[in-house]
């Protein structure tokens, strides 16, 4: 369904096009809440608050405003509430804690690699600055341009593009290094 | 369009087209059509793009996303629901909390009446001391003497360009004026409240006669 019919559909009041934007976008939205907070209880009542308040205000929706750039607009401004900048802890410890819990031999390597992989990449996201990870996060899960995270930011569009950047160089830097660690860690 | 041929790795990984062509190649067609095709005609970027691949897979979900799906949308359908469904309990609710409104600005206003009844009553007591601050000016700019009288009987004749301040507690205790130029004074005698002059920075002591 095209993005303004579902527009429509919810201002209407149908209840299936609420769902079928919570289907197309829960998995980035709630990735990208999960990233930011490392709170899964935080980010599903962020998110449920965003779904609610959709259906309370649908009646003034409106349908020039990207469905993305409005969805995350809105999460960011909830979990900010919810979680200020500076009371966040890092707990890369954490998340290492459970991916080991789970890797049971059934599991496949590829898949532990893949948890792995999840893992370290909160470890980089956590040395990076607040800015930086979350214009990584905006345009991998958000999938939004540059002018939209520009937009939420407060930022001007050329430094959304550059924090991007300077991002991935980083974390293509220190990816190598895992590859290796990662070997040396899998065949012990 | 993109000039694909110049990106580096990180600038495919940052690309939307390209997050998309690796992360949902079902969902966009046209979209995977195009890479599949760009590929075959720039072998060369293979390796580049192949990194890229990996850096966009770093951003990948957590396995247990579909069960939060599941779990938080039946959430929210329960809070629709039940949202709807005591709609209008929630605007009687509304009615009952106007009326706790309204006692509670009769409150408000009972109390600000209260209190500015006790303010008026005060300040009739009292008045001097709730006038306070504020000094009396009398000034002649005429050519013609000027006559005040002042407000415990004392009356002044003020001569041309003359100014005569009065102090903002006269009357209470004392009675202090303060003169630049020059006056005649006739000061009724109250000897609980001295009478005094201030001129070029002397004061005088008077209590109760005429004088220049």
């Amino acid at each position: 369904m095209e993005e303004k019919a579902i527009w429509e559909g919810i201002r209407k009041g149908d209840k299936s096009a609420l769902k079928k934007i919570y289907d197309q976008f829960f998995s980035a939205l709630y990735t990208y809440g999960l990233k930011i907070t490392q709170s899964s209880a935080d980010t599903e009542d962020a998110i449920h608050e965003l779904f609610l308040d959709i259906w309370k205000y649908r009646e003034g929706l409106s349908d020039t405003t990207s469905i993305r750039f409005y969805l995350y607009r809105s999460l960011r401004r909830k979990l900010y509430k919810s979680h200020t900048l500076s009371e966040k802890i890092l707990r890369p410890d954490v998340l290492l804690d459970e991916v080991q819990e789970h890797s049971v031999e059934t599991k496949l390597v590829e898949e532990e690699e893949k948890r792995q992989l999840s893992a370290r990449l909160q470890e980089q996201l956590d040395t990076l600055s607040e800015r930086q990870k979350e214009t990584l996060l905006m345009r991998f899960y958000g999938e939004l341009s540059y002018k939209e995270i520009a937009e939420i930011m407060e930022i001007n569009e050329q430094s959304a593009r550059n924090l991007v950047t300077r991002g991935l160089e980083y974390l293509r830097k220190t990816m190598k290094t895992w590859f290796l660690l990662m070997i040396f860690y899998l065949a012990n | 369009m993109n000039n694909y041929k110049e990106f580096r790795p990180v600038d495919f990984a940052a690309d939307v087209d390209f997050i998309r062509w690796i992360r949902s190649p079902e969902s966009y067609p046209d979209n995977t059509r195009f890479w599949s095709q760009w590929l075959e005609s720039n072998p060369e970027k293979e390796a580049d793009v192949l990194e890229a691949e990996k850096l966009v897979a770093l951003f990948g979900y957590p396995d247990d996303v579909a069960a939060h799906r599941a779990t938080l949308w039946d959430r929210i359908d329960t809070s629709l629901e039940a949202s709807e469904a005591t709609g209008k309990q929630i605007k009687m609710a509304e009615k009952a909390f106007n009326w706790n409104a309204l006692v509670r600005y009769a409150a408000v206003f009972i109390i600000v009446l209260t209190v500015g009844a006790f303010w008026y009553l005060n300040k009739n007591e009292r008045p001097l001391a709730t006038m306070a601050a504020k000094a009396t000016v009398y000034q002649n700019i005429n050519e013609n003497p000027k006559t005040i009288l002042l407000e415990d009987g004392t009356s002044v004749i003020l001569y041309q360009k003359t100014r005569l301040k009065i102090h903002p507690e006269f009357n209470v205790n004392e009675r202090k004026v303060e003169v630049e130029g020059k006056a005649y004074f006739e000061v009724l005698r109250d000897e609980q409240r001295p009478f005094f002059v201030m001129a070029q920075g002397v004061t005088t002591r008077v209590l109760g006669t005429s004088f220049w």
